[in-house]
């Protein structure tokens, strides 16, 4: 059942400009019924003398202000409790007061007074810089960093003239030096030795994905077309075992399990965390073990239990449909997986719209010729196209 | 007839405002005086008559037209000349200037440049005195331009009705600026306004200073017995235009020349003659006003100027 | 200056205006102290008299309450009335007439009641006039609703705000300035008449929005030449309106240049100048390099002494420094 509603008794307007005014005598006591009507106070003001009346039927629950004192105008002097739906919610007691005025944000900076000199500004209290209206428009605008702009203002405000410099074409902008970090180091060492010591041969072929992706939705949520490329590829290296292998100046060592390295982005740049064996693993478990050095990656560490055998560039997640990777020394090869696009292409001297996947294929040219980079390719392209039944396996060519 | 030695005192004053006003001229010529200077040459004797029937206590209120009343009540020459030269040492520090000259030291609320505003000031220090049970009269000059002004209707009637001891001097004129009092009033008998508010009324000759003072006597002590405010018109003329630039053009040569005649001070030697004084008595009377003059003169100019800083520090500080 | 251009002084653009309006409407007439036979204190109205007679050019006693309100009744009752009130410091005795009366009887009447009143009088520091007669006192007009306000700093803008303040069927202060009386000007002859609530680009410049009227303008010009000198381009701009106000020439300048100094000879307390600073802050914030710099008079009445007298309204030096402070210079 609903609590009946508590009805305030208001001290009248008793005159203009008059805030308060003076409770003469109650004809009623707390706990007294009340009926809309009843007079149930006299209140006075200097001009005369008012009686009040209840709004409402109910009890009276409270005074406020007894006889002999003062309450102020509009405001509750008494309380009713009322029956449930016979009273209306009462309005709520206007003010006479003049309103407060808005709380305004005190300036960061001291106004000048009229005909003195400014006084110095303080530094704003939260740590933001000092800048003027402009100055921050200007800045938001050309997307400066204020905290990197210096000030000539009164104070060491920003303004406007210090954008405009910040920012001036004609000027050249203030350089940032960025140290490399140990990740990033270690990349810049690989590469520029990946680059200098490793004559690149590249082939590229471009691939029809459809029968792959459709295999990889079949093989369940977890399972991507990243995935499948693994597992092809790993197919692909049984049959063309020298590009899963290690290059020194004078051989080639042919390495037994397919090791894929697959990139990875870290907080601070590219790790290469390993999917072992990829040859001996089931499409489910390559995408397992291929989320779990993603996540490691993010955190910025990786399992290095296993020496890679082959890098795979993934490039799946952007637009990009070609890229030259470099060799991760002392692997013979690296693959480059750019994004899936629909292309037109000709199927039967038709054109066809199909899902084209671009593969970049970079050799060690001391270990592998084109003829071979190809052939593989071509295989690998072949077991993409047309996915063998689970387990079957090929002879290798040695 | 009055004693020799009233009417002695009453020529030096005479003779003593024309001088002022005389060198007033001079100086404002010479850049010495700025803004707008109202002389009271030809209606000494108003101000002279009625500030001695005056007692010490009494209070005045004037207007813009403001030297002679000051002097007359008392001001001393090289403090009004310092005042007027916008100097320091000046009766209002130099910040008030002709118009506003006052000392109220002396009872002297002050000259005031709205025209008919002193009057009700007048009749509130009248008011105030009442209500302390004090014996004062306010004598309250203005001129007949204020008196067609809501604001003297107002004080009149109030006044009236409280039973104040005010003395309304109307100093006639005949003038508002350049308006004459033929445009500007349909009765030019200005002191029948009084009547119809029930205040004792009369008219004098403005410029014969034993009849304004003789009058002005009458009325201070009907005042003072509590019979209510009194209203003297006083009839005079300007010698010259409303103020120092204002040649009078349109003020007609046989008038000016009749009120020459009756040149509050030639009227005021007459008397003094009459009453025994020799010309040289006289004559040394006035080379004693001259050279009181040329004191307050030197005085003013020696005078030094306010100081801005230390206007700007008080400014600041309040 | 176009072909009917001619320089003539402030008080003889103001005589111009009057002297075609009256010859154009029947309706309108002139009141005040000393303007008929004496062509006015400061000559605005002389020759009136001759061309339209006692009836239409009325000198009034003494009596600034009653007469301004005749003015405003004749208003109602069909008549075009410019009632004069010598100096600005002597309208505060009609104030009611004016504030309860003029400006409300519109309102007051749903609509049905016009008042088409010219109040016009003058103000500022002249040369020693003292605390009466030396004030500027446009707030209290400004404040009040129901009021135009416009506030004439050369000739030509003397005689085509006044001509639109007549032909306008509300009521219109004009206040003038006792010192540009006798400061000359291009005028158009003839008719002129200036749309009410459109400011003025005094001066064209990229560095600093200097926004005066009245008496400020001049002073502000000179100020701007000083500053061009160094490489600082002021851009003034007079309201010249100041109810209603022309908002978006202010902030288009504001914006333009991003820097504002407002001068103003009357109190800062409570004046127009603290309004429009308040109007920048508001609709043009993002766009101010600097705070709102606000010259004004100091908070007192004016002294007699000369040098008093000066410092206490704002001079050419005081422009200069305030606008180098608003543009970091």
């Amino acid at each position: 059942m609903a609590t009946p509603p508590t009805t305030p008794i208001l001290m009248p307007q008793v005159g203009e400009n008059l805030a308060a005014g003076t409770v003469l005598e109650w004809h009623v006591q707390v706990g007294d019924p009340v009926t809309r009507g009843q007079v149930v106070l006299s209140v006075e003001s200097e001009k005369a003398v008012f009686e009040v009346q209840a709004e409402a039927d109910g009890v009276l629950t409270e005074i406020l202000v007894p006889a002999g004192e003062e309450g102020a105008v509009l405001e509750p002097v008494a309380y009713l409790r009322g029956q449930v739906d016979t009273v209306p919610t009462p309005a709520p007691a206007a003010r006479t007061a003049a309103p407060r005025p808005p709380v305004t944000q005190a300036p960061v900076a001291q106004a000048p007074v009229t005909q003195a000199p400014s006084a110095p500004a303080q530094a704003a209290a939260t740590g933001r810089p000092l800048a003027s209206p402009a100055a921050r428009r200007r800045a938001r605008e050309l997307g400066l960093d204020l905290s990197r702009v210096a000030g000539s203002g009164a104070g060491g405000r920003i303004v406007v003239r210090d954008i405009a410099a910040a920012a001036s074409p004609g000027t050249a902008p203030a350089d940032r030096v960025v140290p490399f970090s140990r990740l990033r180091r270690h990349i810049a060492a690989r590469t520029s030795l990946s680059s200098h010591t490793i004559p690149h041969l590249y082939l590229f072929a471009d691939v029809d994905m459809t029968a792959a992706l459709a295999l990889a939705e079949g093989a369940g949520p977890d399972v991507g077309v990243t995935d499948l490329l693994i597992a092809s590829l790993a197919r692909a290296l049984r049959q063309f075992p020298r590009l899963n292998g290690h290059v020194e100046d004078d051989r080639l060592t042919i390495k037994g399990a397919v090791n894929v390295g697959v990139t990875a982005c870290a907080p601070d740049g590219v790790l290469l965390p390993v999917v072992a064996d990829a040859g001996g693993k089931t499409l489910a478990q390559i995408a397992a073990a291929r989320r779990q050095n993603a996540a490691a990656a993010r955190r910025g560490a990786i399992s290095l239990r296993a020496r890679g055998t082959i890098t795979l560039a993934d490039l799946s997640d952007c637009d990009v449909y070609r890229v030259l990777p470099l060799i991760n020394p002392p692997e013979c090869a690296v693959l480059g997986a750019g994004a899936i696009q629909e292309r037109v292409v000709s199927r039967q001297r038709e054109p066809a719209i199909r899902d084209i996947m671009s593969l970049g294929l970079g050799c060690d040219h001391r270990a592998v010729d084109a003829e071979y980079g190809a052939r593989f390719l071509d295989c690998l392209k072949t077991l993409l196209e047309q996915p063998p039944a689970a387990g079957a396996g090929g002879a290798s060519h040695a | 007839m009055l004693p020799k030695a009233l009417l002695t005192r009453m020529y030096r004053t005479l003779y003593t405002i024309r001088a002022f006003e005389t060198s007033s001229i001079q100086l404002y010529r010479r850049g010495l005086i700025r803004g707008y200077l109202h002389p009271y040459a030809g209606e000494e004797a108003i101000a002279v008559g009625v500030c001695a029937a005056l007692g010490e206590d009494d209070y005045i209120v004037s207007t813009h037209r403001g030297h002679g009343h000051c002097i007359a009540r008392g001001g001393r020459l090289p403090e009004m000349m310092a005042e007027i030269m916008g100097r320091e040492p000046g009766y209002c520090r130099g910040r008030g200037g002709s118009m506003h000259i006052s000392d109220i030291d002396t009872g002297n609320l002050g000259a005031n440049g709205v025209v008919g505003a002193g009057i009700p000031l007048g009749v509130g220090a009248a008011l105030g005195a009442h209500i302390r049970g004090e014996d004062r009269v306010a004598a309250v000059f203005f001129s007949d331009g204020a008196s067609n002004n809501g604001v003297f209707a107002e004080s009149l009637n109030l006044a009236a009705i409280w039973n104040l001891p005010v003395l309304f001097v109307l100093e006639n004129n005949q003038y508002a600026v350049s308006t004459p009092i033929e445009q500007s009033s349909r009765d030019t008998d200005l002191h029948h306004r009084g009547a119809a508010y029930g205040v004792e009324s009369c008219a004098v000759d403005g410029n014969d200073v034993v009849e304004v003072y003789e009058r002005a006597v009458e009325a201070c002590a009907r005042c003072r017995r509590g019979d209510g405010p009194v209203l003297v018109e006083a009839v005079t003329y300007r010698q010259g235009g409303h103020h120092v630039n204002d040649p009078g053009q349109y003020m007609p040569a046989d008038r000016v020349a009749h009120y020459r005649e009756r040149d509050p001070l030639v009227v005021g030697k007459r008397h003094l003659l009459e009453e025994g004084a020799t010309e040289d008595e006289v004559a040394k009377l006035e080379a004693e006003v001259e050279a009181e003059m040329e004191a307050a003169i030197a005085f003013g100019e020696a005078s030094p100027e306010p100081s801005v800083e230390a206007f700007v520090a008080e400014l600041e500080a309040s | 200056m176009g072909a009917a251009d001619r320089v003539i002084l402030y008080r003889e653009a103001l005589n111009e205006a009057l002297c075609n309006e009256m010859r154009r409407d029947p309706g309108v007439f002139i009141m005040g102290e000393g303007i008929a036979e004496r062509g006015g204190s400061y000559k605005v109205t002389a020759g009136l008299l001759d061309e339209f007679g006692p009836q239409r050019v009325i000198d009034t006693p003494i009596a600034e309450a009653s007469f301004t309100g005749m003015g405003v009744g004749a208003a109602i009752t069909g008549m075009r009335p410019v009632v004069e009130i010598l100096f600005v410091d002597f309208a505060m005795l009609v104030m009611d007439q004016v504030i309860n009366q003029a400006a409300k009887y519109r309102f007051m009447t749903g609509g049905r009641g016009r008042v088409p009143l010219v109040l016009r009088t003058q103000g500022g520091v002249g040369d020693g006039l003292a605390a009466q007669h030396s004030q500027s006192l446009e707030a209290l007009f400004y404040h009040t609703p129901g009021l135009k306000l416009v506030m004439p700093s050369t000739p030509g803008d003397a005689k085509g705000l006044l001509t639109s303040a007549i032909r306008d069927d509300d009521p219109v202060v004009c206040i003038e300035h006792k010192l540009l009386y006798l400061s000359e000007g291009e005028v158009p002859a003839g008719e002129y008449a200036i749309e009410l609530g459109r400011a003025d680009v005094k001066r064209s410049g990229g560095d600093v929005t200097v926004i005066a009227w009245s008496g400020m303008v001049p002073r502000c010009l000179a100020a701007a030449e000083h500053l061009a000198a160094s490489g600082i381009e002021a851009e003034v701009v007079d309201p010249r309106s100041l109810v209603p106000l022309d908002r978006d020439t202010i902030l288009a300048s504001v914006r333009k240049t991003e820097h504002v100094v407002i001068v103003q000879e009357a109190v800062r307390r409570g004046g127009v100048a603290s309004d429009i600073a308040s109007i920048i802050q508001a609709e043009a914030f993002d766009y101010l390099d600097a705070p709102i710099e606000i010259l004004a008079g100091r908070d007192t009445a004016i002294p007699y002494n000369k040098q008093l007298e000066q410092a206490c309204i704002p001079q050419e030096a005081d422009i200069v420094a305030a606008v180098r402070r608003a543009v970091y210079a």
